[in-house]
């Protein structure tokens, strides 16, 4: 009788505990919504810098739109921003350079910012791992990467700005 | 009369000359729809000299500014333009950024290109209202022309546009490709022609067809425009590498091929040179251990201690390298 009431005992905690592990895991999609959305943004500054940085971005099945972002602002030297898929192909890129100097006056010496940004959307984007490589040469300045993993249900069929407005955390 | 004929002649001369020497205002006016809440009302004229810098932004690229007017017009004048054709590119920067501000992609995108020569006139309307320079039309010259068909068909690249599985975009992609290369085959314009070559991925395509760049700089031989030299140099580099490349390549196959040989000729080497190294009494003892005898067997047969033969025998693992009298029965003279 003790055994069995101690068989029991043991088979109710487990269940108690499993209910509790799944009760626990956070849905990747929001159930009422079917969609998910994981922001995420990464900050490089430069001075005087020659050292390729990468960043990388990882794609896994879960997701079927991928939105890239990246935003340089050089003061001096030359930043070359690449964006490589998983397959090492390039999808996109852009150079910036600066080697402006303007004289104020006898002492004082003014640089003019160069901008540069790209914006890259991809719809099924290959899985893996995405690299933003920025390879600087003598730069001072920053560059800013924002990128956007989204699981929409209907992102074969919509376009950028609908998928956008229907997951800003306000729509949930 | 012929005082009057002298004055005739005179003045169509004086005309001629004027129509002549008069410089000619030829500009390149863009009609856009500006929204001056988000963008600076200024327009930048830079020129580009080699297709591979399309996405460059820099100050000393920038050859002209030119403000825009409420009604979003503005223009710039072509008559200090080089003679030959040239790629250029008007961009406008978002109020706040500096002047120098490239946007690639986007509702943000900030530029259009087109080819411009000294003297052309050139008008460019865009009336798209969600963005800048989106749904250009371009008219008065017809490399232009051509140019806006091949971003059309470098925009179904973008994978945005992509509706399917990854497998269906390589394949739509390599599509586009190939005929952004039989545009280049067919256009007349040579540097429409090698704009499209640069806009169909040609860095990698090279790789797989050589000879198709090769017949292509041969049909443009004498295309002496700085685009072109530029894209002789780099694939004279592409190739250059591919060389490098394959000679590594080649270098190191025959580097293994050479060290498994040596590696080979030293064991076998090292297996007589092995067998050598025994005294006459361990060969003799190895020599009875391969016909599989006992140690007490070896003992009788030589006339020594059965210990001794042990002492021997460890020895013999030890130069030969082996542990067990299997591996004597497996061991061969002529390797390890």
């Amino acid at each position: 009788m003790e055994k069995k009431i101690r068989i029991i005992s043991i088979m109710i905690i487990l269940l108690v505990i499993s209910s509790i592990g799944l009760a626990q895991e956070a849905p990747k999609a929001n159930s009422s919504q079917g969609y998910s959305k994981l922001e995420r943004s990464n900050s490089l500054l430069f001075k005087n810098e020659s050292k390729i940085s990468e960043v990388q971005v990882s794609i896994s099945d879960e997701y079927n739109f991928l939105s890239l972002n990246i935003v340089c602002s050089l003061t001096a030297g030359e930043l070359l921003v690449e964006v490589v898929n998983p397959k090492g192909e390039i999808k996109g890129n852009y150079t910036v350079i600066n080697n402006s100097v303007i004289t104020m006056g006898k002492n004082t010496e003014s640089k003019e910012t160069v901008n540069g940004q790209m914006e890259k959307r991809f719809r099924n984007p290959s899985i893996g791992n995405w690299i933003v490589r920025v390879k600087p040469k003598n730069a001072t300045g920053s560059a800013k990467i924002f990128s956007t993993l989204i699981h929409h249900p209907k992102a074969d069929y919509m376009e950028w700005e609908q998928i956008r407005r229907d997951t800003r955390p306000n729509n949930r | 009369m012929v005082g009057t004929k002298k004055e005739i002649w005179r003045l169509v001369l004086i005309v001629s000359m004027f129509w002549v020497y008069t410089p000619i205002n030829a500009d390149i006016i863009v009609s856009i729809n500006l929204d001056t809440t988000k963008w600076a009302p200024v327009a930048y004229l830079s020129i580009i000299s080699d297709f591979s810098q399309i996405n460059t932004i820099s100050y000393s690229n920038i050859i002209e500014r030119s403000s825009i007017s409420e009604d979003g017009v503005f223009k710039f004048q072509t008559n200090l333009l080089p003679d030959e054709d040239r790629l250029y590119r008007i961009h406008i920067s978002k109020n706040g950024d500096p002047p120098a501000s490239l946007i690639i992609g986007g509702s943000s995108h900030n530029h259009f290109f087109l080819f411009a020569k000294k003297d052309i006139e050139i008008q460019v309307n865009s009336r798209s209202v969600s963005s800048l320079f989106q749904e250009l039309n371009m008219e008065g010259y017809n490399l232009n022309t051509s140019l806006l068909d091949i971003n059309i068909m470098k925009n179904q690249l973008d994978t945005f546009d992509y509706y399917g599985s990854s497998v269906n975009i390589d394949y739509v992609r390599n599509a586009i490709y190939n005929e952004m290369r039989h545009y280049a085959d067919t256009c007349s314009l040579p540097l429409a022609s090698l704009y499209a070559i640069y806009q169909s991925n040609y860095k990698s395509d090279f790789q797989v067809q050589p000879d198709y760049y090769a017949n292509y700089l041969d049909k443009y031989e004498s295309e002496e425009s700085q685009y072109f030299d530029s894209f002789r140099n780099q694939l004279s580099f592409e190739s250059k590498t591919n060389w490098i490349s394959l000679s590594l390549v080649v270098l190191i196959f025959f580097t293994i091929i050479l060290s498994s040989v040596l590696y080979f000729i030293r064991n076998k080497n090292t297996g007589k040179n092995a067998l050598s190294i025994l005294t006459l009494q361990e060969r003799r003892i190895y020599a009875l251990l391969k016909e599989g005898k006992a140690n007490k067997e070896i003992a009788n047969e030589i006339i020594i201690s059965v210990s001794t033969v042990k002492t021997h025998v460890n020895n013999i693992y030890a130069k030969l390298g082996v542990s067990s009298r299997k591996e004597i029965l497996d061991y061969n003279n002529d390797k390890t």
